[in-house]
């Protein structure tokens, strides 16, 4: 394993932030790390790369103790902070340079390293260039080429693709891909869970300061994603036994939305002339992550499900 | 700590304090200009403590020299908050690079800078006022080491205890004109005002600009400046202490300047 926490806490005060946190991460992997705001993704990173002290806990990373030995640990450890971090007076060269020369690299190596991370992230034209003139994805790259410039063993990328443009998104992912061929763990905390399921990581949610699911991407959604039949109506949805109302939208949870919907539809009686859409949602990582961090409490499974729904049908 | 890896980041400080120059040549030049305001002053001040051959340039130079110094002080701090204004402090606390030679990668290059700003105004000095070194040039030696050393750790200090680029300023813009200015560095400290006098001691400028005097204006030799140099590093350690005290790595530090 490159990564092994375990009992991970950490509090601000009265207030808990991680509650006792285990996560592995083997040579190869990516771990989708999620969680809503607050949750702790940034403070855990925070943690194992050594800038904020836990409160108990371990934390091993390529087989060193990094809360004992955090500058040991570090050797082997790449991370690209959520806010963008670059010298935008020096040249991209430059920035990336600084980096590599704190790793140990210097002359042909750091050269080569240097035109090797540039090509990977399309930054080769602009080497030359001050990195205050770049644009908002030309910067990203850059952040994120930074920290891969001495060779992490283990990588963390905290929310790379936040304000990113379709191309510098796509290369990121590309350059995430590669880095796992080559044997990085790479651990991503996003927001977009659609890149998670493009990476084909596996997956870490961090709800209340634990890791609540922890797995493959397709064992985490049979887990916990849920299937649901939504209606969209104009104005106001109407109140309909087992439906969840938000707005102009209801939505049923049900192992079976479309023999839900063949059943509903017809006894909408006046406010059909209103309805506006129907979704059948499936199982997905975002109906998963949605019941593990926002609907936990409504979590009463198949059972209750399909109640209502005979409910609503008689 | 490793040589290369401290040498690295005095380089990249060093270029970071170069990109943008102009705080550099201001508190460089605008001394200068101040001497040719304030020398016939000077010269007026001497003669009549009976310094029958001396031209101003004795006590102006030191004076302005110093005073400028102490707005050489907001070179480290903005060292310090713009890497979080450009969010790579973390990036720094996360690499290889041990504490405190991300600290003195800061500093060094800054002191450097400072002191050459001191050996410069000196040498104009001599070249464009007629300054005449009576005493020993080691002796000024010290004293410009001593000085510097002072306003290293009286920048560590406000970095340590502030939290914006404001604040920073407006502590450097106080300590400069106060401290620089109660210890003799606007005008002898013979003809402050007697509640200003019986102050002076405090500040260390009062120290430097005692030091700078016995070697430059009467003919001391290194022995004359010891003390004054020995006074000026109590502060200095003093200053310094606070500041090992104080200073926290994850300190958040807010640039609104």
């Amino acid at each position: 394993m490159l990564l092994e926490i375990s009992g991970l806490t950490k509090a601000y005060g009265e207030r808990a932030v991680l509650r006792g946190v285990d996560l592995q991460a083997g040579p190869g992997e990516i771990v989708g790390l999620l969680g809503p705001n607050g949750a702790g993704k940034t403070t855990l990173v925070s943690i194992v790369a050594g800038l904020r002290p836990a409160d108990g806990g371990r934390v091993i990373v390529d087989g060193v103790d990094a809360l004992a030995q955090p500058q040991r640990a570090r050797s082997s450890l790449g991370l690209a902070p959520q806010d963008l971090g670059i010298y935008p007076v020096l040249s991209v060269r430059q920035n990336l340079a600084i980096f590599g020369e704190l790793a140990g690299l210097s002359g042909a190596a750091l050269r080569d390293r240097i035109d090797e991370v540039a090509a990977g992230l399309e930054l080769t034209a602009l080497l030359g260039q001050q990195a205050a003139t770049l644009s908002g994805g030309q910067k990203r790259r850059l952040h994120t080429a930074m920290a891969l410039v001495h060779r992490p063993r283990l990588l963390f990328l905290d929310e790379p693709t936040v304000g990113a443009d379709v191309l510098t998104r796509a290369r990121l992912l590309q350059v995430v891909r590669s880095l796992a061929a080559d044997g990085c763990a790479v651990i991503y905390t996003s927001h977009y869970l659609t890149e998670i399921e493009e990476l084909a990581a596996t997956v870490a949610v961090l709800e209340g300061g634990r890791i609540v699911a922890r797995g493959s991407l397709a064992a985490v959604v049979a887990e916990h994603g849920r299937s649901a039949l939504r209606l969209v109506f104009d104005g106001p949805a109407p109140s309909l036994p087992g439906f969840e109302l938000d707005g102009d939208v209801a939505t049923l949870p049900t192992p079976d939305p479309a023999a839900a919907a063949a059943r509903v539809l017809g006894r909408l009686d006046g406010s059909a002339i209103r309805l506006r859409g129907v979704d059948i949602i499936r199982p997905s990582l975002e109906t998963a992550y949605l019941a593990l961090t926002g609907h936990r409490t409504d979590d009463a499974g198949p059972t209750h499900d399909a109640e209502v729904t005979d409910a609503l049908v008689a | 700590m490793r040589w290369s890896r401290s040498r690295s980041l005095m380089i990249l400080n060093w270029r970071l304090l170069l990109a943008d120059p102009a705080p550099i040549v201001v508190t460089t030049l605008m001394p200068i200009v101040m001497m040719a305001f304030l020398q016939g002053t000077g010269r007026a001040v001497l003669r009549g403590e009976g310094f029958g051959d001396a031209n101003g340039a004795e006590i102006v130079v030191p004076g302005m020299a110093v005073l400028f110094a102490f707005f050489g002080v907001a070179f480290i701090g903005t060292a310090f908050f713009a890497e979080h204004h450009w969010g790579t402090w973390e990036r720094l606390r996360a690499s290889q690079a041990r504490p405190l030679e991300v600290v003195l990668g800061k500093i060094l290059p800054s002191a450097a800078l400072m002191l050459g700003q001191l050996v410069v105004l000196f040498v104009v000095g001599v070249v464009a006022f007629g300054l005449r070194i009576h005493g020993s040039i080691l002796g000024l030696g010290l004293m410009m080491i001593a000085s510097i050393a002072m306003l290293v750790a009286l920048s560590m200090l406000f970095t340590a205890v502030l939290r914006t680029a404001n604040q920073l300023m407006a502590a450097v813009n106080l300590a400069a004109m106060v401290l620089a200015g109660l210890g003799g560095a606007l005008a002898p400290v013979d003809v402050l005002p007697d509640w200003a006098r019986a102050l002076a001691p405090l500040s260390p400028a009062y120290w430097m600009l005692d030091g700078f005097r016995s070697v430059v204006l009467e003919p001391g030799g290194l022995g004359a400046a010891i003390g004054p140099a020995a006074v000026t590093l109590a502060f200095a350690a003093v200053a310094a202490a606070i500041s090992v005290w104080r200073f926290r790595l994850t300190d958040d530090k807010v640039w609104d300047g």
